[in-house]
């Protein structure tokens, strides 16, 4: 999918009511299949860069259009509805929901967006889950799981219907070596197929060249309205 | 479909996952519910018992001194000690008043264990209306019938004797045996669930035989007053019950028989205010209950948002994944009605379950046969109400939820 940036800008309210700016003009014009780093320090937005391109809240100005679609013209249901077809989305923690059983992590989220069968949908996930290293703890919940297993039960349900843009936030941080290279390898493979976007401070990702560079800035910009 | 499905299930993990707080709020529920069931089952019963007493007994006489309540209670559901003693013409001159079509007479003044010795006749005991064993004719002075309690706690079966112990159910120095007095059981009654149950039958003849020459115990046996009130000498009894060809001549009856030394009672007159007394105290359960609903509904509330707050993340998550906020607001409105209308179920079952479980023990206990599955007049304003304020919980939950700002608050991790 060809995702097209243009001037993108976002601020924020903070604690004492200032309003700090945390994306600054950002344009790009991104082919589909291309590995896009996000980069920058803590605190550089690259969350809030994701939500914006995922269409979770709006800019406050300029425009993000993916294919055809004018994304930041659309309303919140219409881009709810756009980002349960279009986007898989991997970050850092808080990755699964407790009280569903894994194979249910990965499969009723998209039963409920309307992403197909249910057992279409399992079927898939299981051969998924059990090319990740995790067939065996389908039934089990998140509690009972290591960090990195979970991590790797979050790129299942990102991965399952073979979305056009993934985001990746951070995937690696604070897992174990093996889950780590399962996660990278997983996300990595997809590049030429989806669009790929990725923040991460993790040394294994810099083998590989991103086709673009984000840089968001270290400092958050005090701006007056 | 599989969407609902999919909604379904994880209100269902949800809830689940919060066992103990959906477990606290389906009790209160049930609780509350419950017990505007069961006062609503026993209040009807009893008003069921009293106003068919009202019709089988329209008329009663007993002795000046008692209140219409003391004679009905000691009459009619042998619950209450009779006051005093009336002159056995009175139950002679209402038998032969054409206006009366049946008269029964009334002696009470012994017991038999906890149970109380009605000195009646045998056209008495068939009137009751239970199907029986034996004979309930109460022909001679030392037959005796007895209720199906009696019989079942004091293992007496057909052939049987027993003494009466003079006094009614009362205190060890007040009770004495009559031990020259033996009755034979010659008749037993089926279990009706009314207050016959727990009574036994004799003729009222024995009565005085016992009290008036048959027997004379020493003098400092006497206590009184007190002693001499069930002392029924030949001649006395302690009520007549009277049924009319017309209830409007109860009144002439209660006008003619007002004279010194008596007591009438237009029974279904004073049912009615036994009726106002048993609505009053349904009343009072139901404001309790109620009371109780809405700590139910602050609890519910308070639980839904608390957890609510806890599980911003996950909510956000959701919505990340593309889940709009209204379908995470039916979610967590379907989580809050759920509950609800569990604890809705719930209330209604253990409210007519239990009744039904116990519906003898129940019975014996409020002296009338329940009906478990009765719904009383406030039972279903009390099942709305719940349903209403649960809904309007739910209400509260899902705007609360739809207006959370999910995303830009996941955006500050
Ligand atoms: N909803 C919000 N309200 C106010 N300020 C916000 C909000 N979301 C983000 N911010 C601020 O915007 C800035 C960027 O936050 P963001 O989470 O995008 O950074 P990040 O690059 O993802 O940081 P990290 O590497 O620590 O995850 C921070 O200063 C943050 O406090
Ligand atoms: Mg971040």
């Amino acid at each position: 999918m060809r995702i097209v940036l243009n001037g993108l800008e976002k601020s924020f309210l903070d604690p004492s009511g200032n309003r700090r700016r945390v994306i600054s003009a950002i344009s790009a014009d991104i082919a589909p299949g291309a590995l896009v780093a996000v980069t920058g320090p803590s605190g550089a937005g690259k969350t809030t860069f994701f939500n914006l391109v995922s269409g979770l809240f709006l800019p406050d100005s300029g425009t993000i259009t993916a294919d055809k679609t004018e994304l930041t013209a659309l309303s919140e249901r219409e881009r709810d509805r756009w980002r349960a077809k279009e986007v898989g989305y991997i970050f850092q923690t808080f990755n699964l929901l407790s009280d569903l059983s894994i194979i249910d992590n990965v499969v009723l989220p998209h039963i409920l967006i309307g992403n197909g069968a249910k057992g279409d949908l399992e079927k898939r996930a299981e051969e998924s889950l059990t090319a990740l290293g995790i067939g065996d703890h389908l039934r089990k919940y998140p509690h009972q799981l290591s960090v990195g297993q979970r991590q790797r039960v979050a790129v299942a349900r990102a991965l399952l219907v073979s979305p056009r843009i993934i985001i990746a936030d951070e995937p690696t941080a604070n897992l174990d070596d093996a889950s780590a290279r399962i996660v990278a390898d997983a996300i990595l493979t997809l590049r030429g197929r989806s669009t790929v976007f990725l923040a991460s401070h993790d040394g294994r990702f810099n083998a590989v060249k991103p086709d673009h560079t984000i840089a968001l800035g270290g400092e958050v910009s005090p701006c007056v309205r | 479909m599989r969407k609902v499905n999919a909604l379904l299930t994880l209100v269902f993990a949800s809830l689940k996952g919060r066992l103990f707080a959906t477990t606290v709020s389906i009790l209160a529920v049930a609780a509350a519910l419950a017990v505007v069931a069961v006062t609503g089952i026993v209040s009807f019963a009893i008003a069921k018992q009293a106003f068919e007493s009202g019709q089988k007994y329209p008329f009663i006489v007993a002795a000046e001194g008692a209140s219409e309540t003391q004679i009905i209670l000691s009459t009619i559901f042998h619950i209450d000690k009779p006051r005093g003693k009336i002159p056995f013409d009175t139950y002679e001159s209402l038998k032969k008043d054409p206006r009366v079509t049946t008269a029964f007479p009334i002696a009470m003044a012994d017991s038999i264990g906890v149970f109380p010795i009605i000195g009646t006749d045998g056209a008495f005991v068939k009137d009751i209306g239970a199907t029986y064993r034996g004979d309930i004719a109460l022909a001679d002075p030392h037959d005796a019938v007895l209720g199906a309690t009696v019989a079942r706690q004091l293992l007496m079966d057909i052939g049987a004797e027993f003494t009466g112990t003079h006094g009614m159910g009362g205190s060890a120095d007040e009770a004495h045996e009559h031990a020259g007095h033996t009755y034979t059981v010659k008749g037993i009654l089926d279990p009706t669930g009314g207050p016959e149950d727990a009574a036994a039958y004799t003729s009222y003849k024995a009565v005085w035989a016992i009290h008036a020459h048959g027997e004379h115990h020493e003098e400092g046996d006497h206590h009184g007053e007190d002693h001499d009130r069930y002392h029924l000498s030949d001649g006395m009894l302690t009520a007549v019950m009277a049924r009319t060809a017309n209830p409007v001549q109860v009144f002439d009856l209660q006008q003619e028989y007002s004279r010194p030394g008596l007591t009438t009672v237009n029974t279904a007159n004073a049912v009615r205010s036994f009726q106002k007394y048993f609505n009053t105290a349904g009343l009072v359960a139901t404001f309790f209950a109620g009371l109780t609903l809405l700590i139910a509904a602050a609890l519910i509330l308070a639980i839904t948002l608390m957890a609510l707050d806890a599980r911003l993340r996950e909510l956000a998550l959701l919505r990340i994944l593309g889940i709009g906020r209204g379908a995470i607001a039916l979610l967590i409105m379907l989580e809050t009605l759920i509950v609800t209308v569990a604890g809705v179920l719930l209330g209604f079952l253990l409210g007519h379950g239990i009744p039904a479980l116990f519906a003898k023990a129940i019975g014996a206990l409020v002296g009338a046969s329940i009906e478990p599955w009765h719904i009383g007049a406030n039972e279903l304003p009390a099942i709305i109400g719940a349903l209403l304020l649960g809904q309007a919980v739910a209400l509260i939950a899902m705007l609360r939820a739809y207006h959370m700002n999910l995303v830009e608050e996941s955006g500050k991790n």
